[in-house]
């Protein structure tokens, strides 16, 4: 099965270099870290750091992830093997999907490490909503690479792609990350995934509508 | 209607504000190893890439009698992260009815080097391990962008033998190349590009009509 072996190489190729695993997850401790320090300068008690946390975890995910992810698709295009998985007759969306999984797994193992430290730095316990936590991330990190995937394949032949990337990229996932915040604030405080949850609706129907955006475009985004 | 082989058709093609193709019509039969010849920006490369439909021509069509194509550009397609025998073993594995890595390693004289990573061998091994790859499997239209700038003499014996099994399995194998000292002995047909069109194709068994072609060709290039 081709999409098995596009994977089982993307993987592969990550094993190897540790490009987006490393500079996810370097970016993500280093700046855990800056945060934790400006948090506990201002002397906040655990109900309002638990408040708070969220919203840092998933800012420093997004940034070091989109630092991480551009440089992704170089493997592909560094000695034009993208143009020799054409030729053979592999699809776009066979393409993306592969890569998609692959940053998910990559991006998620990443998420979860900087969230870790990071709760480990402001003393929050995230033991009794670990499950939810887990699933959060998965969802959140799947629909992020889904769009962070097209986009950065977009981006790839502009000159001005180390800004391009996050400039179209911010304002786009800002709905994804929104629902991240919502949602991990909802399993803190009562240690498990809200189903009925709106949030969970719109970040489910997020992940769908992007990942099919980008088989759809991604076609378009790696040809001439 | 399909071909047989690969057929270009009215291809007109701008490239940056330049005309690169004035409806240009080639037809590149099965078992013919054809020499696509021409200055540097007479477009040899550009109409590579529009037959096998990297690139899309402004007008035209093209006609493959098969979906899978051999293909080695100016870059070699790899993943210069893994080793020789990594790269071999993904690419034979999307490619139908591909050869084994043994027998591509020991084809390509690159056994000694399976374990190492791409990224650190010279440009001509590089290329070895491209034209492995692209020559794996059971392609019925090989194209070649210029596959002999980077190899030594015995190298070039080995791609000559496989290009020659490939013509002789009814492949279709269109080289570009200024390299006629090597590849001309084996081309059976050549194809001279100038400006935007076919300025002139000889069999090279009809020695008058190549002479001539030669002769325009390197009255071009003087």
């Amino acid at each position: 099965m081709i999409f098995v072996t596009l994977l089982r190489k993307d993987l592969l190729i990550e094993l190897r270099g540790r490009e987006v695993f490393a500079v996810t997850v370097g970016l993500s401790l280093m700046l855990a870290v800056v945060a934790a320090f400006g948090i506990g300068t201002a002397f906040l008690n655990p109900p309002q750091l638990s408040a708070v946390f969220p919203a840092i975890a998933w800012l420093i995910f997004i940034f070091a992830a989109t630092v991480g992810l551009g440089r992704s698709l170089e493997a592909e295009t560094q000695d034009a093997a993208i143009e020799g998985l054409l030729v053979a007759g592999v699809s776009p969306p066979q393409i993306y999907s592969a890569k998609v999984f692959s940053n998910s797994l990559v991006l998620c193992l990443g998420q979860l490490i900087g969230m870790c430290l990071l709760a480990l730095l402001l003393a929050i316990n995230l033991s009794d909503a670990w499950s939810a936590l887990f699933l959060i991330s998965a969802l959140v990190v799947f629909g992020y690479s889904a769009l962070a995937t097209l986009l950065t394949a977009l981006c790839a032949t502009s000159s001005l792609r180390g800004v391009l990337l996050p400039l179209i990229l911010l304002p786009v996932i800002a709905p994804l990350f929104f629902s991240a915040i919502e949602l991990t604030h909802e399993a803190l405080e009562n240690g498990r995934l809200a189903l009925d949850s709106p949030w969970l609706s719109l970040l489910v129907g997020l992940d769908v509508v992007y990942f099919l955006l980008g088989l759809n475009l991604y076609g378009a985004a790696i040809k001439e | 209607m399909h071909s047989d082989g690969l057929k270009l058709d009215g291809i007109c093609k701008d490239y940056a504000g330049l005309r690169v193709f004035n409806s240009l019509s080639l037809q590149f039969n099965p078992g013919e190893i054809s020499l696509l010849i021409g200055a540097n920006g007479s477009g040899k490369s550009t109409l590579l890439r529009i037959a096998i439909g990297l690139l899309t021509p402004d007008s035209g069509t093209v006609h493959r009698s098969s979906a899978a194509v051999g293909y080695v550009g100016h870059l070699n397609s790899l993943y210069m992260q893994l080793s020789v025998a990594e790269n071999l073993d993904f690419w034979s594995s999307i490619l139908p009815e591909a050869e084994n890595i043994e027998t591509l390693l020991m084809r390509w004289g690159l056994t000694k080097y399976r374990n190492r990573r791409v990224a650190g061998l010279s440009k001509g091994i590089q290329t070895r391990v491209g034209l492995a790859r692209a020559l794996c499997a059971s392609q019925k239209t090989i194209l070649l962008d210029e596959p002999t700038a980077s190899l030594d003499d015995t190298s070039v014996g080995g791609l000559i033998t496989a290009l020659q099994e490939k013509a002789q399995s009814g492949a279709v194998v269109v080289i570009a190349s200024h390299d006629l000292a090597r590849l001309l002995p084996i081309a059976t047909r050549v194809v001279l590009l100038r400006d935007g069109i076919v300025a002139s194709d000889a069999q090279c068994g009809n020695h008058t009509e190549l002479d001539a072609l030669l002769t325009q060709y390197q009255g071009n290039n003087r």
